[in-house]
């Protein structure tokens, strides 16, 4: 009889570590623990209510400082230079309104309705972080192969009906890619991947340094970052604004 | 995690345009990682499409189904078009969109034109997002769906006409119905195992009415029936219930494959063509009793046609007396059947096979053909080609050796054409020329003589075509008096000597031999095949309607390959199972297909590939779903075929096509399936799919450059897809695979020139992308990089760090593509887009070796990458590097100026900033003095008036960012008066950098006087600081 439990018990351990090793049997609920453990504790996340990055990114072969800002609950603020030359876009909950020399001219001018709807669904506090209350609902979907990587795929519903797939890696469970369709200009229903990397430790929590987004496969965009500050005191509402004509004509002289 | 920033794309996608001017034990498991395929084309005779749908309120919106080329959705009513349907099986074969709701679409795949080249669906899809993603909703097992109904009130009913199997007795095939949007299907008609429906009308009027072909019918590798006592047109007026055949009046005996259709106006009015036993009873019928009788009304031969390639009615949604018949041509009746005009038929291509009309614009009307789709405005008489559907349907391709190489192939029901590899702002419909017409397959460039091409068309009809003078001369071995019929497959195999450039191989069920370029034939075999009596019955073809176009000839020689190592070792595969060898020239051959045990018998051969390492080695390919056997037949030999040994694995979809032995590594391996491009690179021991950038098309021809290093993937519906650099692959072993990090030895990277193409044709012309103008720097990680900092940097021979690239994080192969240009130069400001541009380019990164350095955590790996110029170009190197040194010494002024400006700047801020903390008057006005001097020097050189486009100034800043643009946008030596122009800018460079010498002293005094002041001193950044920043 203790020869038989013995035998059993192998047999099921090496069939538990069959599965273990074929990662299908991890719940989302191990998943999500285990992420939240992992980048820092869902409650020291919490606590983040602003974030800025400094760094650089690269696009079309060209690379370019570029400055993130971006405060709870939807406040974000791109500025890129490029050849003396600001690139700006931002959102403040209300606005959304861009700089670029190069398409609108030098003035600063408010996104269209559909531009304006997109950033509106950037929120700054991580997705997971309280999706019940959020409405959104999570399912784990499967597995699939990211970068030569085994990835768990799990599927977000958000209240307001969008789709986003996370994909955490299956051995230290960060997400290394979501995925989604773009939901408005002519690459409207395309679908873009953005890859997560280099994950490093800013005050107990880990941040994903370098961002890549692809379209259809093409690498789009890309940013690294040098600098990671959270909760910076000079991060503020005003910020985010719609420049006043003075703080227009402060850009132009620049 | 960090949230994402999605619509920052669209400020960075101004970068788009400017670009473009100025890429087992003995099991390796490797993982791709970043090698790409890239998509060429071509477009410009596209390919089959079987199917479309608009959406009638917004006729924008157009979704088009290929043969075997997924589903493309236009926004732009065709004028371009965006793939929608990619993760899926490509050969569609109904498109309904759901009227009401139109982001609801459905995809029934598996065509239903059942020519003999055609491939097989999985089941039924549904996209509630306007086609971005799909999910498939059953109905997996039968094969091909012709039709689609959606109820017109109830969106959740949905008729799906079902033709199942083509190649053997299969039950899942009839009408299924679904009640509640695809989660389940009843079967509502089914006739017997042979018998699918074909056809399919929903009275939309009265939706409970439904009409239905059905259709008894069956292929085999050399037959084809069409008809049976099977076919029927049926009727039901209970949604599917009860089922009545409508026979009243349509001809006695077998019936073949039957339109039908309702008139959307008139629920009365019905019109079928019918394929029936007498040849007098064929053509039109019309009821105008919704079926209680019919009438025939037209012999017209559009009407009676192929059948089972063209049965297809579109009626006018407005006008019930106004008919489209599909068909060799596109057939138009106004009159209700009675008179008939063809569409515009010298400028669209034969083979109609779908029809819309705008029901809100009849005059607009969007077919499908067999070379693509087309769009009408003025109600069918003329109608605009989409030039955006890279649909090509390749059998086989080749290469050549010029530089760029050029790629020949034959196409399904369009010709043989040559393209090239790249070609200055991509590879566009232009660039590609027609070499022979009919259908098309094997197309090879003479090896040494550039003028000769050899095509063919089907049947064994194989052409000499001289470029020079564009002559063709019909070289077809004749029989000899006394000799049997020459049986010909309809894709008769080819074959070039890699041992001499003059032999060609040609195969019937003999095997001839040219050393004449075709002038003459020597037969080098008895009859390879079986000569079996049972396959050879294609004359009779057709069932009910002959239909002889050599498509079914079978008992033919259908692979060819001469030994590279050894001439007289000669390879053949035949399309009925048998595999031939000699190794003396032809004069003895052995069969040795018969030592395959586990081969059934009598099943295709479709590729044979002779070791280039080993003259006893061989690798086939066997195909036999003609057969109903979708199994993977793949076999290697190491002894002349005495015995032979299995390579197909679990992982391997769809029945094999071709295998291909790489030519430098001897274990990697290539195969094309019909549902995809495998990898293997352990000798066959494991496959892998590779599918970046790849739908899941049938690959049907691959090719490794000897020279380029490239393998080239010929498509039957996606057209050519190209892999720039295998030389990664060949370098991936065990141990490989287990390193952290292990860099691929890399070639030189030419630093090439770079042309413009022709702008400004209009959106909608598909162009092929060229291979990057970038060297690669390629590595292996066994895994991902997730944790910690990853940084890729490149110094040159100086150890002087140039480039800080974004390093590749995949697991597996990485390619991280380095820009062969300096850093951008860090310019002062200006307002004149010329400079702007010449700014914005830094000039190419000088021959030489650069050294690579990646720090992975703790880790640093190194190695060195070779940048070399292209010595096939028209400028010596002395040439280029006197470019070089220009174009260096303009990229350091505009540095250096741009360095001086800000500089100038900084000063000109923390003057003004401290002259209202300064209370000593005289250092006040000393310090105001040098703030306004400064700037007033500062913003003359430098011209930011103007509106950045026809009132714009000019100042040294913009006078050495225009001479750059020209300097450096030309790769030989600058002109003299450039040279004497770069002379006068570096006298004033001289002059500036005086002056900012006498500013930064004034400054050293200010901070001397500002001292006592306990005022913080004036601080400037050197060069360096700023160049860094």
């Amino acid at each position: 009889m203790k020869k038989l439990t013995q035998i059993l018990g192998i047999l099921m351990l090496s069939f538990l570590t069959v599965t273990v090793a074929q990662a299908q049997d991890a719940s989302l609920d191990d998943i999500l623990k285990n992420y939240f453990e992992n980048i820092g504790g869902e409650d020291e996340w919490k606590k983040i209510k602003s974030m800025t990055m400094k760094g650089n990114t690269s696009a079309q072969g060209m690379t370019m400082p570029v400055t993130i800002q971006s405060m709870y609950p939807t406040y974000f603020k791109m500025e890129m230079d490029f050849q003396g030359k600001k690139f700006i876009t931002a959102y403040n909950g209300k606005t959304a309104w861009t700089l670029n020399p190069f398409m609108g001219g030098s003035e600063p001018t408010r996104m269209d309705e559909e531009e304006t709807k997109s950033m509106s669904k950037q929120k700054f506090q991580d997705e997971f972080i309280d999706y019940k209350e959020k409405g959104s609902k999570i399912e784990l979907v499967g597995t699939e192969e990211v970068d030569g990587t085994e990835t768990y795929k799990v599927k977000m519903v958000k209240k307001d009906g969008d789709v986003v797939f996370y994909f955490f890696d299956t051995e230290n469970y960060v997400p290394i890619m979501t995925r989604s369709l773009m939901e408005s200009g002519p690459m409207k229903g395309q679908s873009i991947e953005t890859f997560m990397s280099d994950y490093q430790e800013v005050d107990g929590l880990m941040v994903a340094f370098t961002t890549e987004q692809k379209m259809g496969g093409n690498p789009v965009f890309s940013m690294t970052a040098e600098d990671v500050i959270f909760n910076d005191v000079d991060i503020e509402a005003n910020n985010f604004a719609f420049p006043s004509e003075e703080e227009k004509d402060e850009n132009e002289k620049n | 995690m960090k949230p994402i920033f999605y619509t920052f794309l669209t400020t960075l996608l101004f970068f788009s345009f400017s670009i473009n001017s100025f890429s087992q034990d003995d099991a390796i498991k490797v993982s791709f990682g970043s090698i790409n395929a890239r998509s060429i084309g071509p477009a410009v005779m596209s390919g089959r499409l079987t199917t479309l749908d608009a959406v009638e309120s917004d006729p924008q919106v157009l979704y088009v189904g290929a043969a075997n080329g997924g589903v493309w959705k236009s926004n732009s009513a065709g004028t371009s078009f965006r793939p929608v349907f990619d993760e899926h099986t490509q050969s569609i074969g109904a498109i309904a969109i759901d009227q009401n709701s139109p982001d609801t679409v459905w995809v029934g795949t598996g065509e239903p034109w059942t020519r003999n080249s055609i491939s097989y669906g999985d089941g039924i899809y549904k996209s509630t997002n306007g086609g971005s993603t799909w999910k498939n909703m059953g109905l997996k097992n039968t094969e091909r769906i012709s039709k689609i109904q959606i109820h017109p009130t109830n969106s959740n009913i949905i008729y799906v006409a079902a033709q199942g199997h083509l190649w053997n007795p299969h039950a899942d095939r009839g009408i299924y119905k679904t009640m509640d949007s695809g989660k389940t299907w009843e079967k509502i008609l089914f006739v017997d195992k042979n018998t699918g429906c074909a056809d399919l009308s929903l009275d939309k009027n009265n939706p409970e009415i439904i009409y239905a072909s059905m259709w008894d019918h069956r292929r085999t590798p050399d037959f084809f029936t069409s008809g049976g006592k099977g076919s029927g047109l049926y009727k039901s007026t209970d949604g599917g219930k009860n089922w009545n055949k409508i026979h009243n009046g349509l001809p006695e005996g077998n019936l073949g494959r039957m339109a039908i259709e309702v008139a959307p106006s008139n629920s009365n009015i019905l019109y079928s063509t019918i394929e029936c036993e007498k040849k007098e009873e064929k053509g039109l019928y019309k009821s105008e009793d919704a079926g209680e009788t019919w009438k025939h009304v037209s012999k017209d031969f559009n009407t009676t046609v192929r059948p089972f390639y063209f049965s297809r009615l579109v009626i006018d949604p407005t006008d019930e007396n106004t008919i489209y018949k599909c068909g060799l041509n596109l057939t138009v009746s106004k009159t209700g059947g009675d008179s008939w005009r063809m569409a515009d038929p010298q400028n669209i291509h034969s083979d109609i096979h779908a029809v819309w009309i705008n029901p809100n614009n009849t005059k607009h009307v969007v077919i499908g053909t067999d070379g693509g789709g087309y769009r009408s405005l003025d109600g069918a008489y003329s109608f605009e080609m989409f030039m955006d559907l890279p649909l090509s349907q390749f059998y086989h391709i080749s290469v050549d050796n010029e530089k760029p190489y050029n790629i020949y192939g034959g196409l399904q029901d369009n010709g043989s054409w040559v393209g090239p590899s790249e070609s200055g702002g991509g590879i566009e419909n232009k660039d590609w020329s027609f070499t022979n017409g009919g259908d098309g397959f094997y197309s090879f460039r003479h090896p040494t003589d550039k003028n000769i091409v050899y095509s063919e068309s089907q049947g064994g009809n194989i052409v000499r075509y001289n470029k020079s003078d564009g002559q063709r001369k019909d070289i077809k071995p004749l029989p000899k008096d006394g000799d049997p019929d020459y049986r010909f497959n309809w894709n008769a195999p080819m074959h070039i000597s890699h041992n001499n450039p003059e032999r060609l191989y040609f195969g019937a069920q003999f095997l001839f031999k040219t050393e004449s370029r075709g002038d003459d034939w020597d037969k080098i075999s008895p009859d390879l095949t079986t000569n079996d009596p049972q396959r050879q019955r294609q004359k009779k073809s057709g069932g009910l309607s002959i239909d002889n176009s050599t498509a079914e000839n079978n008992t033919t020689i259908y692979a060819i390959g001469e030994s590279p190592l050894d001439e007289n070792i000669i390879w053949v595969g035949t399309d009925d199972g048998l595999i031939q060898v000699t190794s003396n020239g032809g004069t003895k051959w052995e069969e040795v297909s018969k030592n395959i045990p586990s081969l059934p018998k009598g099943l295709w051969v479709t590729s044979v590939e002779p070791s280039h390492f080993d003259k006893n080695t061989a690798y086939v390919t066997i195909d036999g779903h003609k057969s109903g056997d979708l199994g993977k037949y793949i076999f290697k030999t190491t002894d002349l075929g005495r015995t032979w040994k299995s390579l197909a694995t679990e992982t391997i979809e769809g029945y094999a096509h071709v295998i291909r032995e790489d030519l430098k590594s001897e274990n990697l391996l290539f195969l094309g399936t019909e549902r995809g491009f495998y990898i293997s690179v352990d000798g066959g021991v494991s496959w892998k799919r590779f599918e970046n950038q790849m739908p899941k098309n049938g690959v049907r021809a691959v090719v490794v450059h000897p020279r380029e290093d490239a393998v080239i993937l010929g498509t039957h519906g996606r057209g050519i897809y190209i892999i720039d650099d295998i030389t990664p692959l060949r370098q991936i072993t065990k141990d490989v695979v287990k390193s952290k990090l292990h860099f691929f030895n890399t070639k030189p990277t030419l630093l090439k020139l770079t042309k413009g193409g022709s702008p400004f044709g209009g959106a909608g012309n598909f162009v092929g992308a060229n291979p990057r103008n970038v060297a690669y720097i390629t590595y292996y990680m066994k895994k991902r990089h997730t944790f910690g900092k990853m940084t890729l940097e490149v110094f040159d021979k100086d150890g002087k760090m140039i480039k800080s690239l974004p390093a590749g994080k995949s697991g597996g192969v990485n390619i991280v593509p380095l820009p062969v240009r300096l850093k951008n130069p860090k310019a002062a400001p200006t307002n004149n887009r010329m400079a702007l541009f010449g700014s914005i380019f830094p000039p190419a990164l000088p021959a030489g070796d650069y050294t690579v350095k990646i720090k992975k955590g703790k880790d640093v790996f190194e190695t060195k990458v070779k940048l070399a110029y292209d010595p096939d170009a028209n400028y010596s190197i002395a040439e280029r590097e006197a470019q070089h040194a220009a174009s260096m010494n303009l990229y350091d002024m505009t540095n250096e100026l741009g360095y001086m400006y800000y500089a100038m700047q900084d000063i000109h801020t923390q003057s003004s900033d401290l002259i209202a903390q300064i209370k000593k008057k005289n250092l006040k006005k000393r310090i105001k003095q040098m703030a306004e001097d400064v700037e007033k020097y500062k913003a003359s050189l430098v011209s930011l008036e103007g509106d950045f486009y026809v009132d714009e100034g000019e100042a040294l800043r913009e006078e050495i960012s225009t001479l750059f643009l020209g300097v450096s946008q030309y790769p030989g030596k600058p002109s003299s008066r450039q040279m004497e122009k770069l002379e006068t800018l570096k006298g004033k460079m001289r002059k500036v950098h005086q002056k900012f010498a006498v500013f930064k002293s004034e400054v050293e005094t200010v901070n001397t006087l500002l001292q006592p002041e306990e005022k913080e001193p004036i601080k400037i950044k050197t060069f360096e600081e700023y160049m860094k920043d």
